[in-house]
């Protein structure tokens, strides 16, 4: 639906002054790259909008030799309060810089452009130094994220009263599995499982509205990660909104709402879960069908080429060079969003 | 000619087994999947098959006879985090050249691109750079195998893309593989057999 194009009476769309055009269920849907709509259009401005983030670096090679290197292109990403959404795609496809980019943690010579909205407002620093931690909380992907010189209770970002605290902890803590008395551990003094046990339970126990989750299972034994991630889904069911970021499509398909398909540092399509069924036909991007049908379990089909190199990004579409249905259109040009049952997907080709 | 752990057994504490009597047999051309829970020993087990973990009880025998020593070693191990397995300061032209040079067939079978080659490892991906692993791994002196859940953080597509590779090399040059993994469902695609970690 079109902002302000509710009831029927006067709902249909005027064509511009001097030509006629035929307004269809697609072309209403198409987005006009206009900051003020929301990226989904069908259910309204999201608590966390990402719209045409791009993020690049110019390094010194070798001398005074600069080149660009642009990990993330024109990226865009919605998350609702109530929803899991996940974000999957190959290492390289921009996952965690996105993360840190929400988290206002990139390095100093980043340069980014595009928009990154909070519940409709930008997320500057100013505020997110009031927002980090207590309202958007982060399961950073490695365990080297915790501070070496504290004890572990004491880093779990909550506001309470010692005593409540202390409870608060132990009891997310164990709910963890984490044996009694981890919280007066220092890192060094937990394996690697256990510390990112610890990552998780702190960033969760709180009241957090936003919960960005960089991998936050690999290490953990199978029982341990259906308990985060079930938590998680439960988050989201009170009404937060989580994004899980994973390499693995399959675990992320039993709890996320949506699923955001990167490659290259953008963001392909926007589908839903229920969509990565059967034989993949409800996809919309070639590539998130490869990745379907890619998988063991579904025909383990592999397609040759590599994911393009972030100083050496294609002019087109950047999945163009590996991709069967690519046309000169596609080699000249950037495809934007365009709507699709349910979802949303930035090829020219998709049906 | 195959690939032997005849009753093996580790420990890095003495009194808790890691290991027990554990046997298996990968032979050429065979791939044999390992699957077992985290902590279940398998990496310890992969370390054991390859030479680098001498066992507390029990031997690893090639052909009916002990790894060779101080030559280069025909079974191969590769890890799961390439980004741990390699000099981080090396190119990655260095880092095959360690490894005598790779010839471009192997190269283009596991779709390596030329323009890695000048590149640094955190210029790769995690899939491009598992791929340099095992360009490393695959020489053709290399006879074994190891296969140290070499996919499980890598994205679908390049999982399908590796483990064909592998499929090649095990047909065409009949190289015995030992695909470790928690993944029901890859080992299913890609092993001819598969065995439990509890049961070996």
């Amino acid at each position: 639906m079109i902002k302000g194009e509710g009831g029927k009476a006067g709902g249909r769309l005027q064509p511009p002054e001097g030509r006629l055009r035929e307004v269809t269920l697609d072309t209403a849907f198409e987005l006009e790259n206009k900051p003020s709509e929301p990226l989904n259009q069908e259910r309204g401005l999201s608590l966390l909008e990402v719209r045409e983030l791009s993020i690049s670096f110019v390094q010194y090679s070798k001398g005074l030799h600069q080149r660009t290197i642009t990990p993330i292109l024109e990226l865009d990403l919605a998350i609702s309060r109530g929803e899991v959404v996940a974000v999957v795609g190959e290492s390289g496809s921009g996952k965690s810089l996105l993360a840190h980019a929400i988290l206002g943690i990139l390095p100093v010579n980043a340069r980014v452009s595009g928009e990154i909205l909070y519940e409709g407002q930008p997320l500057t620093p100013e505020r997110l130094e009031k927002l980090r931690g207590l309202e958007i909380t982060f399961v950073p992907q490695s365990v080297q994220f915790l501070n070496p010189l504290m004890r572990v209770g004491a880093q779990v970002p909550i506001r309470q009263r010692k005593e409540k605290r202390e409870e608060l902890v132990r009891k997310a803590f164990k709910r963890y599995r984490l044996p009694e008395g981890t919280e007066r551990k220092f890192p060094f003094q937990l394996s690697g499982g256990m510390a990112r046990r610890v990552l998780v339970a702190s960033a969760t126990l709180g009241g957090a509205r936003l919960i960005v989750a960089d991998e936050p299972t690999p290490g953990m034994d199978a029982a341990t990660t259906r308990e985060a991630l079930w938590h998680l889904r439960e988050l989201a069911d009170e009404g937060r909104a989580v994004m899980l970021i994973t390499h693995d499509l399959e675990q992320a398909l039993q709890f996320a709402d949506r699923v955001a398909v990167f490659y290259a540092g953008t963001t392909l399509e926007e589908a839903r879960a229920v969509d990565f069924s059967g034989d993949g036909s409800g996809l919309r991007h070639p590539y998130s069908k490869a990745l379907w049908g890619a998988l063991p379990g579904n025909g383990f089909r592999a397609f040759t080429g590599n994911q393009p190199s972030p100083d050496d990004l294609p002019e087109g579409c950047l999945y163009a060079p590996r991709c069967k249905m690519a046309t000169d259109e596609c080699y000249a040009s950037r495809p934007v969003r365009k709507y699709l049952r349910g979802g949303w997907v930035r090829c020219y080709h998709a049906t | 000619m195959p690939l032997e752990a005849r009753e093996v057994s580790f420990y890095y504490r003495r009194g808790e087994w890691v290991l027990r009597r554990a046997s298996l047999i990968v032979n050429p051309g065979e791939i044999v999947g390992l699957r077992g829970e985290s902590g279940s020993g398998k990496t310890t087990f992969a370390r054991i098959m390859a030479g680098y973990l001498k066992p507390k009880g029990g031997v690893v025998l090639l052909d009916g006879t002990p790894l060779p020593r101080g030559c280069y070693n025909p079974v191969q191990l590769v890890h799961q985090h390439p980004e741990k397995a390699v000099n981080p300061r090396w190119r990655i032209l260095d880092i095959l050249e360690e490894a005598r040079g790779v010839d471009s067939e192997t190269m283009e079978l596991l779709g390596i691109d030329p323009s890695w080659l000048n590149r640094w490892p955190n210029e790769l991906s995690g899939g491009e750079l598992q791929r340099i692993c095992l360009a490393r791994a695959l020489r053709p002196e290399t006879r074994y195998l190891i296969a140290d859940e070499i996919t499980t953080m890598l994205d679908a597509v390049t999982q399908a893309q590796i483990w064909k590779a592998i499929l090649e090399m095990v047909w065409e040059m009949g190289l015995g593989v030992l695909a470790i993994s928690h993944d029901v469902s890859l080992l299913g695609v890609v092993a001819d057999r598969v065995v439990e970690m509890e049961k070996i």
